[in-house]
Formats: structure tokens, sequence, C-alpha cells
């Protein structure tokens, strides 16, 4: 049910190398997607060769996650370090910690 | 000391010895309605229209449709230029929800801006604004940080570079990261609002560190460099004819020099404006160009009250030789009106100009400033060898002072203008006061004015 929920999500990931935080955020995203979205998949761009993403979507901060799909599109910058803030983003309520366990 | 990069912003240049520092970054601050986006444009655009160097500007929430049209209201033609020698790179962010979590570096922009470089050769930026990137990066420490790097980038280049940063908002101490640092002002004063600039840093390099006035007009912004005076001018031997013997006679039969500035004082209906436009009339004669800035009449109304002296000035007029301007002193702050002086004079290049009256002025401004900046626009002047000439309302009851300002120090020529009772009739009467450089004649004469014209007499025929 949930995969299928997720499935067209398109998650893109603006990111660059040798970058701790985009390292991170990569990691994180990861988990997110595993635990929350179903599996959902997402893309890694490098900033430094896709330029015309970068363009495309007015990127200024490294990493950042676009998403492109649903509407409405939402940027997240940072390194994703507070779950919470990119779960309420993505619009999926958090399940408390104690109830998954 | 970095080479200085020419903003196209007409008295700037003049204030920052030549502009912004080349490849440095310019820090310019302002609140609101204080003109930031329109300097950091003409900063950009001049460097399009003089093809040496092509631009970008790094903005927000921008629709590129209502930004030409308001550049264009300020004199900038941006469409021709984008996409070739400007580039936009618009950080959207009203198509988006946005937050920030976590740690994040401006690399995304060091890359937009050097691929800029790379591909296109850019040598000018501009980034609107900091607090833009605030309101989307909401980690200030982590922002403050980043914008220090991506100053270095920029600087790293070769970019000579434009940032805007929104007074009041976010404090980042930037100041101390900025290679140059322009503040802009708005303040009300006498129920005008006034414009104002200063440099307040320029590193390795010479500038005013005073305020200056500056207003938006139809042709961009015009900085009035009021206390740029530089005395430096060459003096004229040339003479011109006031167009009446009588008053040549009294100036060694040759007239007054070329680049003079003439005042003439007298009560209300001495024959100021009439003399002010014999001058002018004297000049079209020889195929000189006179500009007459007006502050009481209207076109019309002057060429329609010269006829009634035999004064027709409608020919010149037709021909270009007579151009008036007509704005109500309470229209402009007095910087605003010296200002427009400037930038008409700067294009039409007259012979003479005539202010009439100069003592509107008194209404407008306080006192000080009001010699300060007469004193600055004769300076101007003189730089161009435009003769000049002021007519001055005097007070009966204080007849030495000018509307309340002693500007008479600053003329070359002080012309002085009476009525007296004569029998049932009044008769009009001239004095030189004072003539720089001529062996002048200071006796009261006879001032004739009648639809045949105007001349000087003695008194006694």
């Amino acid at each position: 049910m949930k995969g299928s929920r997720y499935k067209n999500w398109e998650l893109v990931l603006v990111v660059m190398e040798a970058d701790e935080n985009s390292a991170f955020a990569v990691e994180t995203l990861k988990k997110v997607c595993r635990q929350d979205l179903g599996g959902c998949r997402f893309r890694v761009v490098d900033a430094a060769t896709d330029l015309e993403f970068v363009e495309k979507h007015g990127i200024f901060a490294i990493p950042t996650l676009v998403r492109e799909y649903p509407l409405p599109q939402k940027k997240i910058v940072g390194s994703l370090s507070n779950p919470d803030i990119l779960l309420e983003m993505l619009g999926i309520k958090k399940t408390p910690p104690s109830s998954t366990s | 000391m970095a080479e200085k990069v020419s903003t196209g912003i007409e008295g700037f240049d003049d204030i920052s010895c030549g502009g912004v520092p080349g490849g440095r970054v310019t820090l310019l601050q302002g609140g609101p309605g204080t003109c930031k986006t329109s300097f950091a444009w003409s900063f950009i655009n001049s460097g399009a229209e003089t093809g040496d160097e092509k631009g970008l500007v790094i903005t927000f929430d921008l629709i590129k449709d209502e930004l030409i049209e308001d550049m264009k209201s300020i004199g900038l033609d941006l469409g021709k230029h984008l996409g070739e020698s400007i580039f936009l790179y618009s950080i959207a962010t009203v198509d988006y929800a946005e937050r920030t979590s976590g740690d994040f570096n401006l690399k995304g922009l060091e890359v937009v801006v050097e691929s800029y470089a790379k591909k296109h050769g850019i040598r000018r930026l501009v980034l609107d604004s900091i607090q833009s990137l605030l309101s989307v990066a909401i980690n200030r420490d982590i922002l403050r940080k980043e914008i220090a790097r991506f100053f270095a980038s920029i600087k790293n280049l070769g970019i000579t570079s434009v940032v805007i940063s929104e007074d009041g908002v976010g404090d980042f101490d930037l100041d101390f990261l900025s290679d140059c640092n322009i503040h802009l002002d708005m303040r009300m004063e006498n129920e005008k609002a006034t414009r104002r600039i200063r440099v307040s840093k320029m590193r390795g390099s010479p500038h005013e560190t005073n305020e200056f006035p500056f207003f938006l007009g139809s042709t961009g912004i015009h900085v009035v460099p009021l206390t740029s005076i530089r005395l430096q001018y060459e003096t004229p031997e040339e003479r011109y004819s006031t167009g009446m013997d009588g008053l040549d006679d009294m100036l060694e039969g040759k007239g007054y020099y070329k680049g003079s500035s003439i005042l003439l004082s007298g009560t209300a209906g001495t024959g100021k404006t009439s003399l002010a436009c014999w001058l002018a009339k004297a000049l079209c004669r020889q195929g000189a160009k006179s500009l007459y800035f007006s502050l009481e009449e209207s076109e019309s109304q002057l060429l329609r009250n010269m006829r009634s002296i035999g004064l027709d000035l409608s020919k010149d007029r037709d021909v270009g030789l007579f151009e008036c301007f007509s704005e109500s002193s309470t229209a402009l702050a007095i910087e605003h009106h010296i200002g427009r002086f400037m930038q008409i004079c700067s294009e039409k290049n007259p012979d003479l100009v005539v202010i009439d009256p100069v003592t509107n002025f008194v209404n407008i401004g306080a006192s000080y400033q009001i010699k300060n900046i007469l004193m600055r626009l004769i300076d101007f002047f003189k730089d161009r060898q435009i003769s000049s000439v002021f007519t001055s309302l005097v007070v009966p009851e204080i007849p030495e002072r000018h509307g309340g300002v002693d500007i008479s120090s600053l003329m070359d020529l002080w012309i002085w203008l009476d009525s007296k009772k004569k029998g049932d009739d009044r008769q009009k009467t001239l004095r030189i006061i004072k003539a720089r450089g001529i062996d002048c004649d200071t006796s009261d004469r006879k001032l004739l004015l009648s639809r045949e014209g105007m001349a000087v007499t003695e008194l006694g025929s």
C-alpha cells in the first residue's frame, strides 16, 4: 500500500563532491525513504555537473532537496539533520518513536 | 589599489573617484525605497551598454517583464541586453515551499557564478539581496560564514560585484566582509522626500566621505556632487555683449566675461526677469544657446510678457537657441532642482543659463545649505564655461539680504535694479555694484523698458 502511494514521487537531492553535509543528507534521505516513504527512490544530482537542473530550480545552497512531484514543488535546504522538518515538509506525519518499537 | 569600475551613475563616479573597486565586493545598504535595485541595475546596465563588461544578476522572486518595465521607467533598456550581455539567475522562491534543516553551504551560488564566468565571461555581479537568502536559509551563523566564503570566491574570479543588503533586516556585520560600503537613505526634510548617498568605506582608495543628495529621474539615478568643488577651471578672456550699448559701456564697452556668474537684484517690478531675458536674447542673436529655468512662470507666460518689451524669443525657441524649463520651486527639494539643472545642462550644452528667481530656493531649504548648493552649481557652470544669471527678489526692509541668504559673494557681476519715484511716475534705475576683473562704471543709470525694447541711459537724459 505504502509503496504505491510514493511510487511516482520525484525527489532530487542536489549535492557536491567532498561535502560532508551532502553525504549526511544522502544517508538521511536513504533512511527516510526506506522507513517513511515506502522505499521511494530519489535521484542525486551533482551541482557542479548538472547546471541545468541547478538553474531550473534556482538552487543556491548545497545540499538542497527538491520535491519535483507531487506539486507543489518543495525545496529543503541543508543536511536534513532534522528528520521532523523533512517529514513535515514532505507532508508525512511522523509516527512517534514509541509506537514503532 | 584596485582599479575603479564605472557605475554609469551620474555623479556617483565623481564622489567615489571613479566608481566601485574593480574585482572587489561592494555592499549596497539601505532601507526600503532607497533605490538599491535601481543602483545595482544601473551598474550592470552600464557594463552592457559600453560593451565592456557582461553582468549576472542573482535575484529572488523576480518577474522578468515587470523588471524590464520598471527599469525602462528610469531609462534603462534591459530588453536588448538580457541573454546577450546581462544574465539573470533567479532563485525562485515563490513557486516553492521552502525550509531549512541542518547545515548547508552556498556552493550552489558559487558554481552558478563560475559557470557564467566561464561560459559568458561575466565581469560584473549583483546579488539582490542578502536578506532574501536569509528568508530561505534561516541559519544566520552558517549564512554569515558562507557569505564570507562566497565573497572570497567571486573576488577570486576577479568579478566586480554589488551586493544589496536591506537595512535593519538581519544584523550580519557584513561591513567587515566587503571592500566598499555604500549607504542609501531617504528622509523627509521640509515635507519633501530627499535621498542621500554616502560611501562609508573603500579599501585602498580615496573617496568623498560626505553625504550627497541624489534623485531618481527618467534617465536614472543622479547623484548631486555638492561638495566636490574643484575651482580649477580655465578663466575665459572672451566677453559677451549685454545687448544694450548703455550697459556694455559701463563694462569697459565690452560686456561681461564668458562664464561669469551674474546676480540681478531688485525689489518686485524692477525689471529683473526682463534684463535676464535680454541677456539671453543677446546671446541668441550671436547664435549661442540659452536655457531659462523659471521657478515661477510658464514658458508661454514668459514669452508673452517679454513681447511687451519688444523681445521675441519664440523664434529662438523654435530653432533651439532658447529653451525654457518651468518647475515650481516648491515641487522638489533644492538638491533635486540643482541636480535637474545640471542634468539638463549636461545634455543641452548651453552658453548661458538663467535661474529666475534664485531667491525662491530660500523657501525650500535651510539657508546654510543654499549657499553651499549654489556654490556647487556655479562651480559646475564655470567648469563648463557657462555664463549664469540669477535673479534675486529683494525684500525692501533688508535690501542687503537676498531673501535671507547672502549669495552676492559667489557672483562675478552684481547688478542692482531699483525703481525711484519721479513726479507721479516711477523710474527704473540700474547700477553695477561689482564686476570682477572689469573696470566698471558704478554710477546710477536709467533703465528704459518699452515696446521698442530695453535700454540703459544716463540718469538726466
